[in-house]
């Protein structure tokens, strides 16, 4: 059952100034809960003991990238049903497309404005469902 | 002896009369002879070959004056002969006969059997020489000066040559097929592109050399199936299939030719692979620059807008404002990257366009709303012209938008603080044009003709001043290409600019097309 108001939030990236930036943003700015890693199979690993109402998911990462990732995410039981979005710096027409048609709630293009950051996530957030 | 004096008298009278009866034909035949000797003479001279008529003893008969010049005789006489007039006329040296000979005839001037040939005097001109004997026994040879005909045969067959030498050392394979797609010639290149020999392609179809699937054999398909009426010539990217399978890309020039009832095409055919597979890794080069540039990127100006907004405290006002001269540069250097990105993708032809029916008043109500704070940034205003008009064109409508919001900063961004960017629309039956003037100093007309190219920027400090990468208006121009639509501009210098971007109505019957090819 998704919460009426959106708190805690994950945020997978594998640059780490990066991470500090949004945790900040949405911390400092929007007041949210937020926890950071830098891999897929470590949120993976950390969401065996917090589960986030959103996930923020960068795309190209090391390893297990966004969209693997975010099939994990799927095939497991407790986790499938978070919202996630992802981040880009490749925030192409057909890319956007691509993640929507996986089942992304949204997708924000990185550079972002920090300031408006938890703005746009909230906006994705509460327009889940709608469509 | 009445009688016999009236009888010789009668007689003398007959005598008389017949005397003067065969007196008078005699005079008719002569003068006969005469004005048929004159007759011949005048014809003779009337012709353009050299002529000259032999008796069976090879005694001149008649000529005419061509003959003494082609043959560089001062003068002759009847009854000469042949071998006579031959010491004395210009040497000729006989080439192989041109047509049918008698093996005799190459003995030709001092024999004329019935001989078909060609001689070269020393001057270089040469002399064709054609003897045909008369039912009388008599021989008529011509002589015709052929030196200009036989120049201009050299000169063709030096073309011919140099057209074939050109044809087989050109980059481009050279096909003709006929209209029923029937290969009918293969270059030298054809046969190195395609890797077949012509012997395997000759009076094959053109269908052999094409994929099963994908828009080659379409477009080939109704090229050849248009009933023009006028040649027509396209050019078009499709693959083509070599004979070992595989495919390759390639630019085909088809042009159509009429020869008298006949249709034949000739594909002019390139290889562009390399040029693909440069295309491809200037692509992958610029996306991952692209990609390694914007990741610090996102971290700075991530840093930069949470400091500049408050996110880490209370700045001092000099260490606010060094803050927002980092910020506003940092995004510049974010627009940059965008633009080159949008730019290289929209030339190499990979920006998805999704053409739909829109109305385009409210595109361009949407963009000036959205441009709005950022003219009055410049202290400028944005207004849409009251009486502007509407109408549906079939458009990518984030592409279009992308287009007027770069019309519009540009416009907000040279426009005096204090100015108005007016923005108007109108239409008529075929088109609908979108107009963005501003009141700035205009675009110096030794810039006009560069407006369009990439990283323009009339005065170099404009784009320290303004902010812009220099891109816009090319990716603007490439964008309205795309869109099937046009961009252009009227400029005065103190008077200001007018861009306007054009697009074909969308009618009820028009489907939506995809135009990402």
């Amino acid at each position: 059952m998704r919460p009426a108001q959106l708190k805690t939030v994950l945020y997978v990236d594998d640059e780490p100034d990066i991470r500090e930036v949004v945790e900040i943003s949405l911390r400092v700015v929007s007041g949210l809960d937020v926890r950071a890693c830098e891999s897929g199979e470590a949120a993976l690993q950390m969401l065996q003991t917090f589960k986030p109402d959103l996930i923020l998911l960068d795309v190209m990462m090391p390893g297990m990238d966004g969209a693997a990732t975010f099939q994990r995410l799927r095939a497991t039981p407790g986790l499938e049903d978070i919202p996630v979005i992802f981040m880009t710096a490749k925030a192409l027409p057909q890319e956007v497309a691509r993640f929507r048609e996986l089942g992304a709630a949204g997708v924000i293009a990185k550079p972002f404005d920090a300031m408006q950051l938890g703005n746009q996530v909230r906006a994705i957030w509460e327009g889940i469902g709608d469509a | 002896m009445l009688i016999a004096l009236s009888i010789a008298v009668v007689l003398l009278c007959v005598g008389i009369a017949f005397a003067l009866l065969i007196h008078r034909g005699r005079r008719a035949a002569e003068r006969a002879l005469v004005e048929a000797s004159e007759l011949l003479r005048s014809s003779l001279e009337n012709v353009s070959q050299g002529v000259a008529i032999f008796d069976s003893n090879l005694e001149l008969i008649a000529w005419n004056r061509r003959y003494l010049e082609l043959r560089g005789l001062a003068d002759v006489q009847p009854g000469m002969r042949l071998d006579e007039i031959s010491k004395r006329a210009v040497p000729l040296k006989l080439r192989l006969p041109s047509g049918t000979v008698d093996s005799r005839g190459l003995q030709v001037p001092t024999k004329p059997d019935p001989f078909d040939g060609e001689a070269v005097r020393p001057d270089g001109s040469v002399l064709r020489i054609q003897s045909r004997p008369m039912a009388n026994g008599h021989y008529v040879v011509t002589y015709a000066d052929v030196t200009d005909l036989r120049q201009s045969e050299i000169a063709y067959r030096e073309q011919a040559q140099y057209l074939s030498m050109l044809l087989d050392n050109l980059p481009d394979a050279i096909v003709t097929v006929d209209a029923s797609g029937t290969i009918q010639s293969w270059s030298a290149d054809a046969e190195r592109l395609f890797g077949y020999e012509s012997e395997e392609v000759l009076r094959r179809s053109v269908a052999m050399l094409l994929p099963d699937s994908g828009p080659s054999r379409e477009e080939l398909r109704r090229f050849f199936e248009a009933q023009s009426t006028q040649p027509s010539r396209v050019r078009h990217e499709i693959e083509v299939l070599h004979k070992g399978g595989h495919r390759v890309p390639v630019d085909v020039g088809m042009s159509e030719m009429r020869i008298g009832q006949r249709r034949l095409f000739t594909l002019i055919v390139r290889d562009i692979s390399e040029r693909r597979e440069v295309e491809r890794l200037k692509s992958s080069f610029v996306s991952t620059v692209s990609h390694e540039l914007r990741t610090p990127l996102t971290s700075i100006s991530g840093s930069l807008g949470l400091l500049a907004g408050g996110a880490g405290g209370e700045l001092p006002a000099a260490a606010s404002r060094l803050i927002e001269i980092a910020k506003q540069n940092c995004e510049r250097l974010i627009r940059l990257i965008n633009d080159i990105l949008d730019l290289e993708k929209a030339e190499a032809g990979r920006l998805a366009i999704k053409l739909e029916p829109q109305h385009v008043r409210p595109i361009v109500m949407h963009t000036i709303e959205a441009n709005r704070a950022y003219a009055q940034g410049f202290g400028v205003a944005i207004e849409l012209d009251p009486s502007s008009d509407d109408a549906p064109v079939l458009v990518d409508r984030d592409r279009f938008i992308q287009v007027l919001t770069n019309l519009l900063s540009n416009a907000a961004k040279f426009s005096p603080r204090g100015g108005t960017v007016r923005v108007q629309i109108a239409a008529d039956r075929d088109a609908v044009r979108v107009a963005v003037h501003d009141d700035g100093p205009g675009i110096p007309a030794s810039f006009r003709p560069s407006v369009f190219q990439k990283f323009a920027q009339a005065d170099g400090s404009d784009s320290r001043t303004k902010g812009g990468t220099g891109l816009g208006l090319s990716i603007a121009k490439t964008l309205m290409e795309r869109l099937g639509g046009t961009i252009d501009f009227e400029s005065s210098e103190g008077q200001g600019t007018t861009f306007r971007v054009s697009l074909p109505i969308c009618h009820a019957q028009t489907a939506p097309r995809n135009a990402l090819a």
